[in-house]
């Protein structure tokens, strides 16, 4: 009888095993209705954060295009202060989206007119685990409105001054180098693309073309025949200046002589303005397409043969 | 008596195999409850949530494309976007919420859905944070929620900006 019970029935062992397989089964698909659960939860996020995301770069692309300037590297957040977005340096909340919301953007320099622009978005997702989405573009400064040694806020050449009109060394804003070269420049039968900047020392120019701005301070002689100079010239105490038969596209101007220094300026086309303070000055055959300037500590040997056409100012007393 | 007692199931054993066969019924029958609820209740999310991003694109699309912005003026908040593009004939493109759809209109042409009717557009709205009349960028926010649905879902809200060429 015992042993015909014990065939037939199911034992203990069998039934507990039994209910386990199926507890197993049914755990196993209930958490995989959870992950479903999750994963349509998440693909919400994902796209309320790639908005955000995306809502962020086009922020910083209104920025960089009203100031490129403001594009400095580093990490910020995103504020709206009198109905305009600003960088600020706390991460923004956008908590009203996502649980625990925050976005902030990373501005990196990849070249001089070149930036990275990541802006990423952090939450904390539907099981309190903390997820994030980012989208990067790059930006370029289009208007190549690049920065110089004269306007990058830094003392590149060590003297203690910084840009312009701090640094001696800087003529205008754009000049490339606020190194002044002491000593002689001599430049014959070439063409020289840089900025002429030269302190002490003599400058000789003959049949020379210049792409830039020329700064001639202290020192001895200027001397330039059969030149171009696309770009200001700028003579500043030298002891003898000879300007002979050359083109300048900007402005000339000529300061702090002493009466005993001879200014020789003969046959030049100058299309900006000719200034000229102090020395004692030849002018002869010159045409200058702005006016003509000349100071009162100017000695004037020769004045004539010269065509300006704007006005013509002699120590301060309008001639016409 | 002896042979009885051989062949047939006590009543204990037959109670005890009814309840468990119970209980593994009502296992199931939840199971399959809650994936049936739970299928319905993602296909609506992901319906609405389409919508609202098809809808969100689309104006995304337009603004990067547009020549020029008529409303909302600078500063303002509307639940109507006007904008030019480079057709004149199809100036002004207007993007509103009529009949809980979002529609958008060119010039005076029937006005078309970007939404469809299984889902309800609660709130649109613009926001011009332009600076001063330059660089001009719209900010945009969405709700969308399901319409005529069975199955309870919360509304998805989105927002993005999108900046004039």
């Amino acid at each position: 009888m015992a042993k015909k019970f014990a065939q037939k029935g199911f034992s203990l062992i069998e039934i507990v095993f039994a209910v386990f397989v199926f507890s197993v089964i049914s755990l196993g698909s209930s958490y995989l209705l959870l992950d479903t659960v999750k994963a349509s939860r998440l693909n919400m996020e994902k796209v309320q954060a790639e908005f955000l995301a995306r809502e962020a770069l086009e922020i910083v692309k209104t920025i960089g295009s009203e100031e490129w300037q403001n594009l400095t590297a580093g990490q910020y957040g995103l504020s709206l202060s009198n109905n305009v977005w600003q960088l600020t340096p706390e991460n923004e909340d956008v908590s009203s989206i996502l649980n625990q919301g925050e976005r902030f953007i990373t501005i990196a320099d990849v070249d001089d007119s070149l930036k990275s622009i990541t802006a990423q978005v952090n939450w904390q997702g539907l099981t309190s685990e903390f997820k994030s989405d980012y989208l990067i573009t790059y930006l370029s400064d289009w208007e190549q409105k690049q920065l110089t040694e004269c306007s990058d806020g830094i003392d590149n050449d060590g003297d203690g001054d910084i840009d312009y009109p701090a640094d001696s060394g800087c003529y205008i804003p754009q000049d490339p180098s606020e190194e002044i070269v002491e000593g002689d420049f001599v430049c014959i039968d070439e063409i020289d693309k840089q900025i002429v900047k030269v302190e002490g020392g003599f400058i000789y120019l003959h049949n020379c073309q210049l792409t830039g701005n020329v700064l001639k301070r202290e020192g001895t002689v200027f001397v330039c025949r059969q030149s171009t100079i696309n770009g200001n010239l700028d003579i500043e105490d030298p002891a003898n200046v000879e300007l002979d038969q050359t083109t300048i596209s900007g402005n000339v101007s000529m300061s702090y002589f002493a009466s005993d220094v001879n200014l020789i300026i003969y046959d030049n086309d100058i299309d900006g303005d000719l200034v000229i303070d102090g020395g004692t000055l030849s002018l002869v055959n010159n045409r200058v397409g702005g006016k003509l300037d000349i100071s009162c500590a100017t000695t004037i040997i020769d004045n004539y043969d010269n065509v300006i056409d704007k006005k013509i100012t002699i120590c301060g007393e309008e001639i016409n | 008596m002896k042979k009885y007692k051989k062949n047939g199931y006590s009543l204990i054993e037959v109670v005890i195999y009814i309840s468990l066969l119970s209980v593994v019924l009502v296992i199931l029958f939840s199971l399959f409850q809650q994936t049936i609820f739970l299928r319905g209740k993602i296909n609506d999310k992901a319906e609405v949530l389409d919508n609202a991003k098809f809808a969100l694109n689309k104006i995304v699309w337009y603004i990067h494309e547009a020549e020029g912005l008529n409303a909302p003026l600078y500063g303002q908040t509307t639940n109507s976007l006007s904008i030019n593009n480079s057709i004149p004939a199809n100036n002004p493109i207007v993007f509103f919420i009529e009949d809980d759809t979002l529609k958008v209109q060119k010039s005076s042409n029937p006005a078309v859905p970007l939404t469809n009717d299984r889902v309800k557009v609660d709130s649109i709205s613009f926001t011009n944070n332009s600076y001063a009349d330059t660089q001009n960028i719209i900010s945009i926010s969405i709700t969308v929620s399901s319409q005529g649905s069975f199955w309870q879902t919360s509304p998805i809200s989105l927002q993005t900006s999108a900046k004039f060429k």
